[in-house]
């Protein structure tokens, strides 16, 4: 018995008849053809694009977040900008600190003495002054009409002049 | 391969009748026989050859050309027609189910073929296997198609046409077997 493959190879003599060939062709050439189709997308191509536009939709959102610039900023980018640089942002950090202690030091230096006299003068006179019920008694008890006092300023007028 | 088949293939496209004509001569024999095989009737072939033909025609200006020859796309259109006439004509042989059905295979008419084992027997053995065992074993044993190009036309990986074609050869041998026993 021959091998059933063999057999089968045989087959291959099987041919169409020429006047049927013929005919055909000229039948099928007589029609017209399609025309091509201008939004064909095969679903290779719409993998392709959305796994494009996913991906940059993920990459925008990364680089809104404040998780980006912390902590994703040298693995995601391939060139480390100066401003993330951590050691500058170090010594920004402690110069910054510097500077507002000195400007401290010196509103303390400045305002100790005041505080100073007006301890002193507390301590002489008591709080009295400052009674807004005295300040009030005071402003009453003085007589702007009063010749006296015209007169004083009027020797004050010659002394200056 | 059909030599400058590429150059064919776009001179079609722009409407060329004389390059589709070329195109259509190297591969009207190997379209025709798959048909003829699968569904076992000249009369048939011929016409669902010849619709094969004509959608080609018709929708050449759609088509890729990849690394293949043009013949696995022509293949896709043959099998989608006969599947198509299978459906239209509800023919009583099951295309779609896993197993062979036995009693499909008519061996009281096949008794009356006297003789050695012939092509007409062989033939006739494999319109009863699955339709892909007969895909592959027309396109690789008649047409000597290579795994990667019947993969193509057949939308499978080039292993599940290794193992089809295996399947298709054991399949074919039982009914053999089934048919001498029987004679």
């Amino acid at each position: 018995m021959k091998n059933i493959e063999e057999i089968i190879r045989q087959l291959k003599k099987t041919e169409p008849e020429k006047e049927y060939t013929v005919n055909s062709l000229n039948l099928i050439l007589a029609n017209p053809q399609n025309p091509k189709n201008k939004f064909t997308f095969s679903l290779a191509d719409i993998l392709k694009y959305s796994v494009a536009m996913g991906l940059t939709g993920i990459l925008i959102i990364f680089s809104l977040s404040d998780a980006f610039l912390g902590l994703n900023a040298k693995i995601l980018s391939p060139i480390l900008l100066s401003s993330l640089d951590e050691q500058k942002l170090k010594n920004e950090a402690s110069q910054v600190d510097i500077k507002i202690s000195i400007s401290e030091a010196k509103y303390y230096n400045d305002s100790i003495n005041k505080v100073a006299v007006a301890l002193n003068e507390t301590a002489q006179n008591g709080p009295d002054h400052l009674n807004s019920a005295i300040i009030q008694k005071e402003i009453q008890g003085l007589d702007i009409n009063n010749q006296n006092d015209k007169n004083i300023d009027d020797l004050l007028n010659k002394l200056t002049l | 391969m059909l030599e400058n088949e590429k150059k064919y293939i776009e001179d079609a496209k722009a409407g060329n009748q004389e390059a589709f004509g070329i195109i259509y001569n190297h591969y009207i024999a190997q379209i025709y026989r798959f048909v003829l095989f699968k569904v076992s009737g000249k009369q048939i072939a011929q016409d669902l050859t010849h619709e094969t033909f004509l959608s080609a025609w018709q929708n050449i200006k759609n088509y890729k050309h990849k690394e293949f020859p043009i013949s696995s796309w022509l293949y896709q259109i043959a099998r989608n027609k006969v599947i198509d006439y299978y459906r239209t004509n509800k023919k009583n042989i099951s295309i779609d189910t896993e197993e062979f059905d036995e009693s499909s295979l008519g061996f009281e008419e096949q008794k009356n073929l006297d003789g050695p084992m012939n092509l007409e027997k062989i033939k006739s053995l494999i319109t009863y296997l699955k339709p892909e065992y007969q895909d592959v074993i027309i396109m690789r044993y008649v047409e000597d198609l290579d795994h990667g190009e019947i993969a193509h036309a057949m939308k499978k990986s080039e292993g599940a046409v290794r193992l089809l074609q295996h399947r298709a050869i054991k399949n074919l041998k039982e009914l053999y077997e089934k048919y001498r026993g029987n004679n």
